[in-house]
């Protein structure tokens, strides 16, 4: 079905295999076809040129041509497709191998490549066939000894990419054997480029092949050989140069049927783009997701002049933006922002405007049409914008907003050029200094010389900011410029953008999933859905009387955390490490407890995980250094922190995909070897992070189930191991899905068909289906949009009260940890800062807990 | 500086082992032989006497322990892998009389294929799915199947035989002349080699300019030809540097089979001779002399780009990266650097 249609959408692969069929059936038939024997001499007729007897002419023999290139083709594709063969098996299992295992056995086998890489391949192969000797036997064994590092390299590397992702991380998590993992898993998704790389092997062989015949190290004579036709006609070129062209023409046509067709299955075997990684940065659909990773075209992008006309430039003041009618189509034709009716949107000078909804609203590419810049594979179809004064912007994502080869000085400068042409050098340097004090940057002078690895994400994000300040502009946009920052950097940049406004008087429009931010930030709102405004008014009323459902929903989505308390008393820094214990036991509890109170005997349900002094070590570096935690059945622990606090090292240690360095974990009393049993793997199940990547590709969602559940040896019902049947794991798969709330027709339905939200309960459910005590949800609802958010948050929470799991989120998302958690622990830089129970949202006990809350932007 | 000398012995590091590895496995080219190597050598028609005094020459007659030390020796000491088997001269002598004809060729196709490469790349990337783009695109198909001896042999036909703007064959001596005749085998070479280099120059030149830190630029209003000169152009330049350097044994390769057909006294007509005459050391000597060149200038590649790119520059030691950087070099930790 998709398949078929692939295949019609691929003409490369169509001509490549029609082009590369039609050589091997000529080749194969070539006794039939050739009208002549092509060993056959007449000396009186050589050298005669192309004619109806002779269609290609006669060499200087008197053999006929044609004859004989039909021939050496079925030698010389016999000879290839038999020198292709080892090299391609040697070469996928050296890779897979010293890819997935790493250590030593990587570092030699990467030196042996190493080794057979530096010598020239025409060297190394002409010395290897001399040595073992001419035809081709020797050719086969020599390209066996070194064709086979290509592959080698290439699958190594991806190999090594894989061996980190979240679905190959959880199928060792659900207790699959290495050679499972490699054969199931890996192999399946590096096969494709393996296969592609394999078609332009074969070309080099048969290149290679005719190159040692010509060298007369190929193919002995009389035996037709492309190479030896082309080394025998090569004293007639001047006179017969058809006599040499034939045959390599001949060479060059191979070749081209072979990469066609190489890049035709390339084309093939490729897993479909995924929908938008992160739900949020996705500008609209499918298409919208492919154009915003093609960048934007160039500036200035002439907006097609529709039905209506924004007010001209000249008639608004300046700093106002007047959106009239706008309309945005990706080139394949299908409309991404106005769907229904055009977009409208006034801004007064100075006025402050959010545009807020869920990923594939519209919301960013409205914005890219404010700056002129659409992206790359987008256009405006209708209406227009009409912006009075300079408009600067600042992106999401600042680890990637700077060119990493220049310096940030030499970046705003250029800006600060392009701003005010023919301004004076030391005018210029003044400048930037001054813009980058502007953004309240510690030291202007040393930030300027720095390159932007040298600084931290928000303090890049203020460079951004300084490079959108650099035109003086009138109208700053901001797209999501806080979402990829840690809660107490978010609230840096908010309070930087919103003092920058006052100061200036800008006119802003802010583009954020988050509503509590936008709130901030802005006076008036508009909600967007599906590329249209359904909403707009004044942040109150829209907060107070939501009209539209999708208001109402991001609403609902919003952190709610209950007030902090002023600080009463002086909060207790001295010992934050203190268990809070409730005096009146509720049940059930989950208590985390810290080195300090290790000794103290627990007198709650007995614990269900337990973990002691846990240290984690890569080299020098500490990522965990010593933290302890208990978690009873049915209960929901929540790990806080922001990035690099060692949150999610640690929950890999507990799950068993890291050692501990120090420390143990315990599980219903009994300690967790540092080389965990699969049984032991089994028992603390995993969710990863990003559901976009911990779903094997290619796999329907039934076999990545039912493959747990068979290794597990595990039917319908609890006792039924013995009857590990078909059927009966196929009505356990369908049990799964409708514990996770997914409809039983998911099971045949391949990952990339997935919605976010539904990709995450699918890896809930593969989890569950490993019959875990303890679950570890690592940022569940980072990459999810809001409705699904509020989904699989309810999902972990019946898990945690229906079938009494222990649950363990990772979140840098203070709100989800509130909905879920009972308790809470608070890391930093791999230490536990503050370790208690809900009443850390309304009295938190260290300074920093209260920071993190105290950032929290709330409606 | 005292980190660049770090990085610098840990690249030593890998590259040690690799040449010792390259001076194994020439070792081992003359035991691969089928049978007796003497008697391999000498043909068909050799007595048992000539043959055991070649295998006492060779040193096939010692335990293999004590061969390989004595190649080793040689190699690490007299740069050698033994005496010509024919005229008695050491194999380093020859080689390096040889060696710069096609030292010549190798730096002309290399400066050939980047003006050839670099162009049409730019042009590709900036008119992405434009007709020049599709064009330049058919081309690895086309270049990926020609052998390198039948281009020379066209270039010959056309530019010598039938232009007679080149020499048909041989190194002319006189002001210029030996340029003039290097020229169609590096061009040769440099066309042989500029499908790949093209592709991947291509797709290099488009992640840069698709890269998130180009919007930015553009949105500051930073003009065009800038950013595609000081920005766009430099980020692909060490990926091309790299790629490069990777394809230099490709060169060196495709040099020494396109002297045969120019019919040019250079390295490769120094193996092609002594493979017709069976001459093993010599052999030996041009895989050994041409495989070292290719890991030394791997190696001083790679020890380039670590000074070009301020990213390298300040070493991978975690300590000196802040934030997500540091995160992405600790394995794990790297989901944390949202």
């Amino acid at each position: 079905m998709g398949r078929v249609r692939r295949v019609r959408r691929s003409p490369a692969f169509i001509a490549g295999a029609i082009l590369t069929a039609l050589l091997i059936s000529v080749a194969l038939a070539a006794p039939v076809l050739a009208p002549y024997s092509p060993t056959e001499q007449q000396l009186t007729q050589g050298l005669l040129p192309p004619s109806p007897e002779h269609w290609f002419g006669t060499d200087q023999l008197g053999r006929d041509v044609l004859s004989r290139m039909l021939f050496a083709a079925r030698t010389d594709f016999g000879i290839a497709a038999l020198a292709a063969l080892a090299p391609f098996v040697v070469g996928v299992g050296a890779g897979l191998i010293s890819g997935y295992f790493g250590g030593a056995v990587d570092w030699v086998a990467s030196r042996v490549t190493d080794t057979v890489i530096a010598f020239p391949f025409y060297v190394i192969v002409i010395a290897l066939v001399f040595a073992l000797g001419a035809g081709a036997g020797g050719i086969v064994v020599a390209f066996a000894l070194v064709g086979w590092v290509g592959y080698a390299r290439v699958l190594r590397a991806m190999t090594a990419a894989l061996r980190e992702s979240g679905w190959v991380r959880s199928a060792r998590g659900s207790g699959f054997s290495h050679a499972r993992v490699l054969l199931r898993h890996v192999l399946p998704n590096v096969l494709p480029q393996a296969v592609v790389l394999l078609a332009t092997e074969i070309v080099l062989i048969m290149v290679a092949i005719v190159t040692l015949g010509y060298l007369g190290l190929g193919i002995r004579p009389p035996t037709p050989d492309w190479g030896t036709m082309i080394a025998d006609a090569q004293p007639f070129v001047t006179t017969q140069w058809w006599l040499a062209a034939i045959p390599g023409a001949g060479v060059v046509l191979t070749g081209i049927a072979l990469s066609l067709l190489g890049d035709g299955i390339g084309d093939l075997l490729r897993v479909p783009a995924t929908q938008g990684r992160r739900g949020r940065s996705r500008p609209g659909g499918r298409a919208g997701a492919r154009a915003e990773r093609r960048g934007p075209d160039a500036p200035g992008t002439p907006d097609t002049p529709g039905a209506r006309e924004p007010r001209s430039d000249d008639a608004l003041a300046a700093g106002a933006v007047s959106v009239v009618g706008l309309r945005i189509a990706a080139e394949s034709g299908a409309m991404l922002v106005g769907k229904r009716a055009g977009i409208d949107l006034e801004l007064r000078a100075g006025e402050s405007l959010g545009i807020v909804g869920e990923s594939g609203s519209g919301k960013s590419l409205t914005l890219r049409a404010m700056l002129g810049m659409l992206p790359r594979g987008t256009r405006a179809v209708d209406g227009g914008v009409a912006v009075a004064g300079a408009a600067g912007m600042v992106f999401q994502e600042p680890l990637t907003a700077l060119d990493p080869l220049s310096r940030v000085g030499s970046q705003v400068r250029a800006a600060v050029q392009a701003a005010s042409p023919g301004i004076a050098r030391r005018a210029t340097e003044k400048r930037v200094l001054d813009l980058l004090e502007q953004v309240r940057l510690p030291d202007p002078a040393r930030i300027s010389r720095a390159y932007p690895h040298e600084l931290s994400g928000g303090q890049r994000q203020r460079v951004v900011i300084a490079l959108a300040l650099a035109g003086s502009p009138e109208v700053l946009l901001c797209d999501e410029p806080t979402t990829a920052l840690d809660v107490t950097v978010q609230r840096e940049v908010l309070d930087l953008l919103g003092r920058l406004r006052a100061e200036r008087g800008l006119t802003l429009v802010f583009v954020s999933h988050d509503l509590a931010v936008v709130a901030e930030m802005c006076d008036r709102l508009v909600v967007m859905a599906d590329g249209d405004v359904v909403e707009t008014g004044t942040v109150g009323d829209l907060i107070e009387a939501p009209r539209s459902a999708e208001a109402r929903a991001l609403l609902a989505a919003a952190p709610s955390l209950p007030e902090l308390a002023a600080p009463a008393e002086p909060a207790v820094p001295s010992d934050p490490f203190e268990p809070s214990v409730p005096d009146t036991p509720v049940a059930p509890v989950t208590s985390v407890t810290h080195r300090a109170s290790d000794s103290v005997p627990r007198r709650d349900a007995p614990a269900l995980l337990e973990v002691r002094d846990a240290r984690v070590h890569f080299g020098a570096t500490s990522a965990v250094a010593g933290v302890s935690l208990r978690l009873e059945a049915g209960a929901a622990l929540g790990i806080v922190g922001e990035s690099g606090s060692g949150k999610t090292t640690l929950a890999r240690a507990i799950a068993g995909q890291l050692p501990l360095t120090a420390g143990e974990a315990r599980l219903g009393g009994a300690v967790l070897g540092t080389k965990r049993s699969r049984a032991e793997l089994r028992r603390i199940q995993l969710v990863p992070q990003d559901p976009y990547a911990s779903l094997t590709p290619r796999r329907t969602v039934g076999s990545v189930l039912d493959e747990v559940l068979r290794v597990r040896g595990a039917g319908p019902t609890a006792h039924a191991a013995s009857r590990n049947l078909a059927a009966d794991r196929s009505i356990r798969v369908r049990q799964l899905l409708h514990r996770v709330g997914l409809e039983p027709d998911v099971a045949d339905a391949t990952p990339d068909r997935l919605s976010g939200g539904q990709r995450q309960r699918v890896a809930i459910a593969r989890a569950l289906a490993a019959d875990p005590q303890v679950i570890v949800a690592d940022e569940p609802t980072s990459a999810l949009d809001t409705t699904a958010r509020a989904r699989v948050l309810e999902l972990l929470r019946d898990l945690r009260d229906e079938l009494g799991l222990g649950v363990v989120v990772i979140s840098h998302d203070l709100g989800v940890v509130h909905e879920l958690c009972d308790r809470l622990l608070l890391m930093r830089g791999g230490e536990v800062v503050e370790s208690g129970d809900r009443s850390f949202f309304t009295a938190p006990r260290s300074e920093y807990g209260r920071t993190l809350l105290a950032s929290v932007a709330r409606l | 500086m005292k980190r660049g000398a770090r990085a610098a012995g840990r690249i030593l590091a890998r590259t040690a082992p690799v040449i010792l590895g390259v001076v194994v496995a020439v070792f081992f080219l003359l035991r691969l032989v089928p049978g007796d190597p003497a008697a391999m050598i000498l043909g068909e028609r050799a007595t048992p006497e000539s043959v055991a005094a070649l295998r006492a020459e060779l040193g096939l007659d010692a335990p293999l322990w004590r061969q390989f030390t004595d190649f080793l020796g040689q190699v690490v000491f007299h740069f050698d892998t033994g005496a010509s088997l024919v005229t008695g001269v050491p194999t380093r002598e020859l080689i390096l009389e040889t060696a710069p004809v096609s030292a010549g060729i190798v730096v002309l196709a290399l400066v050939l294929a980047v003006l050839i490469a670099v162009p049409l790349a730019l042009v590709a990337a900036l008119r992405r799915d434009g007709w020049a783009d599709h064009l330049v695109r058919i081309l690895p198909a086309v270049g990926m199947g020609m052998p390198l001896f039948w281009l020379g042999l066209l270039l010959i036909i056309v530019f010598a035989v039938q232009l007679g703007w080149f020499p048909v064959g041989g190194v002319g001596s006189g002001p210029g002349e030996p340029l003039r005749s290097l020229f169609l085998p590096a061009l040769a070479v440099a066309l042989g080699m500029a499908p790949p280099l093209i592709r991947s120059l291509r797709a290099q030149l488009i992640d840069a300019l698709d890269a998130d830190f180009v919007t930015t630029l553009r949105a500051a209003r930073i003009a065009e030809r800038r950013i595609v000169w000081r920005h766009v152009m430099r980020s692909a330049a060490l990926p091309t540097l790299t790629l490069l350097s990777v394809n230099t044994a490709y060169l060196i390769g495709g040099t020494l089979v396109v002297e045969r057909v120019f019919g040019i006294n250079g390295l490769g007509s120094l193996l092609f001779q002594s493979i017709s005459t069976r001459d093993f050391p010599v052999v030996q000597g041009v895989a050994l002399y041409c495989a070292i060149t290719v890991v030394l200038v791997t190696t001083v590649a790679e020890m380039l780009a670590g000074v070009l790119d301020p990213r390298l520059r300040a070493g991978d030691a975690p300590s000196s990266a802040h934030g997500a950087e540091r995160a992405s070099l600790i394995p794990g930790a790297q989901s944390e650097a949202r």
